[in-house]
């Protein structure tokens, strides 16, 4: 169905509200018969004739189907209201009130653009049907997209607001009561909606850009990448274990920076529940958690990493990136090993994908010396 | 001249014989009307007809459900509805011959005075 379907399927379905307007007097089995089907006929008309169709006039119309029909001119004053002819008024006068409004240039502008939006008003109805029922429920207003049920039940919610705008799946009246219930409880319910969205939203903004704490790695990070732990190796090349590092001020050198102090980190959570090896502190009884003796000890997989209770008993020593490094050429009889102040004259800090054995284009040194 | 009027009193007759044969629903009535040559009929005096040729008893209706659109009220003639068609028929034929003789055989004037003729 296309817009302009669609816009002829409301006229007409207005029309006849219109023309029940006029038989509003009758009883409503006389008033039910004559109108009958006139939506369908009306539509069928409409294809028939093409360009050519044009709603008559609803009272002539009614006054017309009242003679044929062998009934009597409209009373004045016998009218038998039910909710039915209430809503039709109100739908009648509505259309009198646009027509009226549509006589201003800007107006009538104003009123096409809402017109081409009724979709999106669909889709909120929808949504806000959703929302109430989720709220009700205790569930987020805001599905997970991850969640089969809660998407189902928004797809099937806007699918029905959607038939319902297009004039669609109310065979009954009392649906179309309902479909006007609905909407005002949407149209009730839409705007503290929208408020309750904003601050959710605002608050996940402040999340991200006011507290970069909760997002970028705190501690010992290169190029923006979370250090897990530190070899070292002396300068003949040999791994070494249990090396206590301290930064330029005599601070202790962690990986875990001050979050893990400030918290009492029990196991390194950076990377702990992501299921891979979580470094854990070195612990000597009677003190506070260790953090700068390196290598540090690691939960391997499957030891509570995946965010239950971490079984500290199985922190191992994993083995060595490499097994050896090349010796530094410093490493002579000549140079005194012993003198702490010595400034290494090259750094060996293997760079590029740990492996077994280092191939000579990855060792930190040009000439190495076994 | 206007054939609406005329229409008016003969719709009865016109509706109950595009049904004598093949029922039909309410536009579906319209357009064999039409197709037969009655464009003028209004389609809310024929939708009021049906109606009151069914309170007359001269026609039963049915609903017949459709997939995808509305339901269609179907309208078919009762035994009533053909002997009435029958009765208009018979009205009809000796109508339209008397007024057939009456506009064939009446006399047209010799010859129409023009203005300033006698001058």
């Amino acid at each position: 169905m296309n817009a302009t379907e669609l816009d002829l399927n409301l006229d007409i379905n207005r029309f006849a509200q219109q023309v029940r307007v006029e038989l509003a007097d009758l009883p409503g089995d006389d008033a039910d018969d004559l109108l009958d089907g006139l939506e369908a006929d009306l539509a069928e008309q409409a294809l028939d004739r093409g360009e050519d169709f044009a709603l008559p006039d609803p009272a002539t119309y009614a006054a017309e189907l009242r003679a044929a029909a062998g009934l009597p001119p409209r009373a004045a004053g016998s009218r038998r209201t039910s909710a039915r002819d209430v809503m039709a008024a109100i739908s009648v006068r509505l259309h009198q009130v646009e027509s009226r409004v549509r006589d201003n240039h800007a107006a009538a502008w104003l009123l096409d653009l809402c017109a081409a939006l009724r979709p999106v008003w669909w889709i909120l109805r929808g949504w806000a049907w959703f929302a109430v029922v989720a709220l009700v429920l205790g569930a987020s207003p805001f599905p997970d997209a991850l969640s089969f049920l809660p998407i189902a039940l928004l797809a099937g919610l806007i699918l029905v607001s959607v038939q319902w705008g297009r004039g669609r799946w109310l065979p009954r009246a009392w649906l179309r009561v309902a479909r006007t219930v609905l909407s005002v409880l949407a149209v009730v319910v839409l705007p503290f909606l929208i408020v309750y969205g904003a601050q959710e939203w605002s608050s996940r903004g402040a999340e991200e850009y006011v507290d970069p704490s909760v997002y970028y790695p705190q501690g010992m990070a290169v190029d923006g990448e979370r250090v897990r732990n530190i070899y070292a190796y002396d300068a003949e090349g040999n791994a070494l274990t249990d090396v206590q590092l301290f930064d330029q001020d005599g601070r202790p050198l962690v990986t875990t920076g001050s979050e893990g102090k400030a918290n009492a980190w029990d196991v390194d959570h950076y990377f702990y529940a992501g299921g891979g090896p979580v470094p854990v502190p070195l612990r000597i009884p009677s003190r506070e958690a260790i953090w700068n003796v390196y290598p540090l000890q690691e939960l391997p997989a499957g030891a509570g990493t995946d965010g239950l209770d971490p079984d500290l008993d199985r922190a191992q020593t994993r083995p060595f990136p490499y097994a050896q490094v090349p010796a530094l050429p410093a490493a002579d009889p000549t140079r005194d090993d012993t003198d702490a102040t010595q400034t290494p004259t090259a750094t060996p800090a293997p760079s590029g994908t740990p492996s077994a054995t280092p191939s000579p284009e990855e060792a930190p040194l040009e000439s190495p010396t076994p | 001249m206007d054939t609406t009027q005329l229409l008016k009193g003969v719709l009865d007759a016109a509706v109950l014989a595009v049904v004598q044969h093949d029922d039909g629903y309410g536009y579906d009535i319209v357009r064999r009307l039409r197709d037969a040559g009655l464009g003028e009929v209004g389609d809310a005096s024929v939708y009021g007809t049906l109606r009151r040729l069914y309170s007359a008893g001269a026609l039963s209706s049915y609903v017949v459900p459709s997939d995808g659109g509305p339901h269609r009220k179907y309208y078919a003639i009762t035994p009533q509805g053909s002997k009435t068609l029958a009765a208009q028929c018979e009205d009809w034929s000796a109508f339209a011959s008397s007024m057939s003789a009456l506009l064939t055989t009446s006399p047209t004037p010799a010859s129409l005075r023009t203005i300033g003729e006698n001058r």
